[in-house]
């Protein structure tokens, strides 16, 4: 049969086939490479492209304290009455120009800002300017219970809710267009600054009320309206977010051409497409790539103290984790130092309290949990835990500055916790399904963390660990103690701050006596950025700033030494 | 001419010596028995050799690439992962996880399958075809959706994940049977037998099931191969075996995590897959050419 | 052959039929409130849902109101993003299909050829090479070469990107969903470029899903043509003297063909396994990734219809197709391909 074959062959298909296969070779290589050729016309369209790891929630930061939510919208789409100083901390004037404080604390006057216009999309002209109205529309929002907007989209407005600001204001009047007053019931030294954490976002009256008219209101947190240097384009669940620049922003500071948030949940994926060009910026780096990428030239690697704490929650409603004892075996059994180790690679120090050393209210004397896990299986059997105890562990599956690898964690702790004859499960879900859980109070013990908002110690206290954050979702150890609540609600009413660190202290005790929580480290903040994009910076009091961001592309024509856009009739280089 | 073979016998080997000898003269199928027996050899000593457990996490040690890399160490000889988990160690367990999980599926698809076409191809008529006609439907559905509507009706896991490969798997199985069964039902000697007054039980068992063993173990390991790249591919997608069990290819997307600065932690377990399935391959490949060319020869 | 078309066009709507009843009962085996999973809300307006949601109506009106509700592409909306199924997947689908296209097409294309190739050269140098390496090919596990691919030509050389369709800062409009078409159709500037780019980021997802998909083409053409070679007709053919150009064009080459068209339908499921894996590693925003996000979210509704979608699909491909070969040689051994 091969003879037949033979003779079959005699007629050069063999060749024949070859050329075929060849042409083919030739043909795709020509197309793919021929059409390279830079000479041709037209080019790459500009942007700045950012990978973040998630989805968010909404596109609005006031129903939402996850700071995915915050990157994209919080400083791209909207802006705020006040803003931080990135680089000092302080309070600067955003959309309100100035403002007053009364003798006795209690009442604000703030005058806005003027011609500042909102943006125009596709779905929704504005025909007037900002006012106080918008204002007023914004605040009214989360504070009135009867307010139209309040419950759309089953807004919960965790922030607020967690520092009670509803019983805080008792009232918001408008003076006249571009004037407002803000009346408090009570003194409340970081009034202003939770007026410029990254939730107090304006939003606009005028979309409001057209949103209404054409019965779509839940249309506010999808299809978002504002003031920000930039506005929303598109969206594509787990793909992509698209931004365009608003050219009437009000600030006068270069904008990029497009920015697109590229939504990539693996945290070497992000990597590996900050290092193929693909993304310019990327979201939480893994600790473990930071030596790598410090060694890249064409990557620069911001590193800056962060505010925040990575911790291990217990859901103190449910026994037996409601006892102190039990909590306090349990703390006993780890080993902070390898976890800081194994899933931070030390690029974070060891946290001995809630609030980090860089706060003013950080006490050096706190009484710290070493592991001693002889120790913690006496505390355990005292408490009436028997060896083979069954708990749970819910590890967050989203990567965050105060903890990078929550599952790494949790089989650490795990392996810990099985020496001392204690099962543990771990469990998790994808991250808005794993926020729904926590809330109800599903999980016995959780590691999750917070970054702070702002620079007053009060944002770790509150939100964390008191009542009123219970029903807000921020307090996830579900903890609540009068007696810290007395402390934490008194020390807002001081404005002296040694005496509010007195306060802090006792605060910081109590939480080291009864544990509801078991700090873990605090992380630096990182940044990462090719190194062509100009003007990015490390915000230590929120969430990422692309207003000013712009890339320079490298390119033979002067001409497109950057891309920029004309803002405010001017164009900026 | 002095004949070295004094004893004049001729060589009457039975089937299974035919089969053998045909197959030792392909050299590379062969070689693919000696690694595939190297693998089934790891699978079940392997866990027994190493020092380690699968599981400890050497907190101390993390991420060392292997002893042949400047910073490895030979204590650890294939290197660790992320969570200082030993990289040898796990891919013992994960070839016997794999490995295990993969025949037991195929086994029982085959059992069934067999069961199933045996009685189709006996049987006549709309019941039949009713029930070919829902196995058509199976055959052409797409593994991995099988897979996903077992997930989302019974939970992750690596039964589930063997339950829905057994399920895409047995279809197969049952076609091969109840064509050769149905084939050999008109041939002459199962005539001969149930004219001698077999039933057909007997005349399964006796005639027909003795022809086709062969097919069986050709099919049979085909499936296999086929039913390691599934479960791995089921482990990398998180849908099958779950992140704390050593399979391979859990390892794989565990790995994925520290590409950049570990890629071993990649190569090594999908290499691990790589050989078992080519050698189950080659040796497949051998025993089809040796099964039809040991009569010819 | 009206007989031959009548009959596979009842099977195939007798298996579309099963395929619908199944994806209907699904509704009842996943957790969960039947009626939920079937609309994926808890009330929606249109018609088929409205009466499929009230209370009276027994299971065989429900099955009838669903079929009319997917008829009228009404498939209810998904649990993780309130939205309509309809435009996700509309959205979503050609993008799968330009991929398993453009896959099949490169595997076809090289493998039959090479497989002619090597069975005409049966058991000699050239037919071991193929052999050996079409059998390397097809024992790689897929998602593990498309790893490989991604560390080596992506992170390493960095010659093509490793995710997404398009480079992001490309704003195409949407129009037949197959990027390659509405780049060339779209009115924007940097066409090249946007078309370059495409093309680009197709290289590898394409490369990882053909590459097996060649070698188990090139083997099956390689045995046919091997088993066509030794038949008698062939024999015949040159006793009687026919130069072998034409033995090779009039005979050898039909004949052959022909068992590689089914062997294509049944390879057209691990093909669709194989490309939902891959859409997952690349980032591919098709309908694979999108059904694999939706098991992790346990998005019922998504994943039942994106089930009967696929299925249905693979369906009316692999009946075309085994119905072509049907009109095509009326004689052939339908199970000849079992016993491969």
């Amino acid at each position: 049969m091969s003879e037949l074959a033979n003779r079959l062959i005699s007629f050069n298909y063999t060749d024949s086939l070859r050329l075929l296969v060849s042409l083919f070779v030739a043909l795709s290589v020509a197309l793919l490479t021929g059409c390279t050729d830079s000479s041709i016309s037209g080019t790459a369209p500009a942007g700045v492209i950012y990978c973040s790891e998630s989805n968010p929630s909404y596109f609005n930061p006031q129903l939402d304290t996850s700071s995915t939510t915050a990157d994209v919208n919080a400083h791209q789409i909207y802006s705020r009455l006040l803003e931080f100083d990135p680089n000092t901390g302080r309070i600067q004037p955003g959309l309100a120009s100035s403002w007053l404080v009364s003798d006795d604390g209690l009442t604000y006057t703030f005058q806005l800002r003027r011609n500042v216009k909102f943006h125009q999309t596709e779905y929704f002209t504005p025909s007037r300017n900002f006012n106080a109205d918008d204002v007023i529309f914004s605040f009214q929002r989360w504070l009135n219970d009867d307010h139209p907007y309040h419950d759309v989209n089953d807004a919960t407005y965790p922030y607020f809710s967690s520092l009670n600001l509803a019983h805080t204001i008792a009232s918001i009047d408008r003076i006249n267009g571009y004037r407002i007053e803000i009346k408090l019931f009570e003194r409340d030294s970081s009034f202003l600054a939770n007026l410029a954490t990254d939730f107090a976002v304006i939003l606009s009256q005028q979309y409001g009320e057209y949103l209404m008219v054409t019965k779509q209101p839940e249309r506010i947190d999808f299809y978002p309206i504002g003031t920000g240097p930039f506005r929303f384009d598109e969206y594509q669940k787990n793909q992509f977010i698209r931004l365009l620049p608003h050219l009437q922003y009000w600030k006068n500071v270069p904008l990029t051409d497009q920015l697109i948030y590229d939504i990539t949940p693996s945290s070497s994926i992000r990597f590996a497409k900050l290092r193929t060009g693909e993304c310019d910026s990327i979201a939480y780096p893994s600790q473990a790539e930071i030596t790598i990428m410090q060694a890249d030239p064409n990557i620069v690697v911001q590193e800056a103290p962060g505010l925040n704490v990575g911790f291990w929650a217990f859901n103190t409603t449910k026994p037996p984790f409601d006892q102190a004892d039990v909590r306090r075996g349990l703390a006993l059994a780890i080993d902070k130092n390898s976890i800081l180790d194994a899933v931070y690679f030390n690029s974070a120090s060891r946290a001995r309290s809630l609030i980090p050393p860089s706060s003013w209210a950080y006490n050096n004397d706190i009484k710290e949990i070493n592991y001693n896990p002889m120790r913690a299986r006496e505390l355990l059997d005292k408490a009436g835990i028997a060896k083979g105890f069954k708990m749970t562990i819910w590890a967050m599956p989203v990567v965050r500055a105060y903890n990078p690898d929550a599952q790494r964690m949790a089989q650490l702790i795990k392996s810990y916790l099985a020496a001392v004859d204690i099962d543990a499960t771990i469990v998790t879900y994808d991250w808005n399904t794993f926020r729904d859980k926590l809330n109800q109070g599903e999980h016995d013990s959780v590691l999750i963390g917070w970054s702070a908002d702002n620079g007053d110690p009060d944002n770790f206290y509150r939100p964390l660990l008191s009542c009123d954050a219970i029903p807000s979702g921020t307090n996830r150890a579900m903890w609540c103690n009068p007696e810290f609540d007395a402390l934490v609600n008194s020390a807002i009413k001081i404005s002296n701050e040694d005496k509010r660190a007195i306060l802090y202290a006792k605060a910081n005790n109590m939480i080291a006596k009864e544990i509801p929580l078991l700090p873990i480290a605090h992380a630096k903040r990182y940044q990462v950025k090719n190194a062509e994009l100009q003007g990015l910076s490390i915000n230590p009091y929120g969430s990422i700033r692309f207003e000013g961001v712009t890339k320079t592309v490298p390119s033979p024509t002067p001409s497109m030494t950057s891309s920029a856009v004309v803002v405010n009739d001017e164009v900026r280089p | 001419m002095l004949d070295a073979n004094l004893y004049e016998e001729e060589l009457h080997p039975t089937p299974l010596g035919a089969t053998w000898r045909e197959f030792k003269q392909r050299h590379i199928a062969v070689f693919g028995l000696v690694i595939l027996t190297l693998f089934i050899i790891v699978a079940i000593a392997g866990p027994l050799l190493s020092p380690y457990a699968p599981t400890t996490q050497h907190t101390n040690t993390l991420l060392i690439p292997p002893a042949w890399d400047d910073n490895g160490s030979i204590l650890h000889v294939l290197g660790t992962d992320a969570l200082g988990r030993d990289m040898l160690t796990r891919l013992f367990y994960g070839t016997q996880v794999t490995l295990f999980s993969s025949i037991l599926t195929v086994f029982i698809a085959l059992g069934l399958g067999v069961a199933m076409g045996v009685v189709a191809g006996m049987s006549k008529g709309l019941r039949s075809s009713f029930i070919n006609h829902v196995l058509d439907i199976l055959m052409l559905t797409p593994t991995l959706l099988i897979a996903i509507i077992i997930v989302a009706i019974l939970g992750t896991g690596l039964t589930n994940a063997m339950l829905a490969i057994g399920l895409a798997l047995v279809p197969r199985f049952v076609h091969l049977t109840r064509d050769f069964v149905r084939e050999e039902m008109n041939k002459d000697y199962i005539k001969t037998a149930r004219l001698d007054g077999a039933n057909l039980t007997q005349v399964f068992l006796y005639n027909i099931l003795p022809n086709m063993v062969e097919l069986l173990i050709v099919q049979g390991t085909f499936a296999i191969s086929v039913a390691i790249l599934d479960i791995s591919a089921l482990g990398f997608l998180n849908l099958g075996a779950q992140t704390l069990m050593p399979e391979l290819g859990v390892m794989i997307a565990e790995g994925l995590s520290t590409v950049y600065i570990a890629p071993w932690n990649i190569l090594l377990p999908g290499l691990t897959i790589f050989l078992m399935v080519l050698s189950i391959n080659i040796v497949g490949d051998g025993l089809r050419s040796a099964l039809r060319n040991r009569l010819t020869h | 052959m009206i007989r031959t078309l009548i009959r596979y066009f009842n099977l195939t709507f007798l298996t579309l039929l099963i395929l619908v009843m199944l994806s209907f009962g699904l509704a009842y085996f996943f957790p969960g409130d039947p009626i939920t999973n079937l609309m994926g809300a808890n009330k929606l307006d249109s018609q088929p849902f409205l009466m499929l949601s009230s209370q009276q109506t027994n299971i065989f009106m429900q099955f009838w109101y669903y079929v009319q509700a997917l008829l009228a592409g009404e498939w209810g909306v998904s649990f993780a993003t309130g939205k309509p199924l309809y435009q996700d997947i509309m959205r979503l689908l050609p993008a799968t299909l330009e991929l398993s296209i453009y896959a099949v097409t490169i595997a076809l294309i090289l493998g039959i050829p090479l497989g002619f190739l090597a069975g005409m050269n049966y058991h000699k140098k050239i037919d071991n090479i193929f052999m050996s390496s079409s059998m390397i090919m097809y024992s790689f596990p897929v998602f593990w070469l498309a790893l490989l691919l991604i560390l080596l030509i992506s992170l390493q050389a960095q010659w093509l990107p490793m995710s997404g369709r398009l480079s992001l800062l490309f704003n195409v409009p949407h129009y037949s969903g197959f990027i390659l078409v509405d780049i060339l159709v779209a009115d924007i500037e940097n066409k090249r470029f946007a078309f370059n780019n495409a093309v680009q980021h197709l290289i590898l997802p394409t490369l990882s899903v053909s590459f097996i998909a060649f070698a188990v083409f090139l083997r099956t053409t390689r045995r046919s043509v091997a088993d066509v070679l030794e038949t008698q007709y062939i024999k015949s053919a040159q006793t009687r003297g026919l130069p072998a150009k034409t033995i090779f064009f009039r005979h050898v080459l039909r004949n052959a063909l022909l068992p590689v068209l089914p062997i294509l339908a049944v390879q057209i499921s691990t093909l669709v396994t194989n490309v939902m894996i891959v859409e997952t590693i690349f980032s591919w925003p098709g309908i694979g990734d999108w059904l694999i996000q939706a098991i992790y979210e346990r998005d019922y509704p998504a994943i039942r219809t994106g089930m009967l979608l696929v299925s249905v699909v693979v369906v009316i491909i692999t009946m075309s197709l085994e119905c072509i070969s049907q009109l095509i040689d009326p004689t052939r051994d339908r199970f000849a391909y079992a016993r491969r």
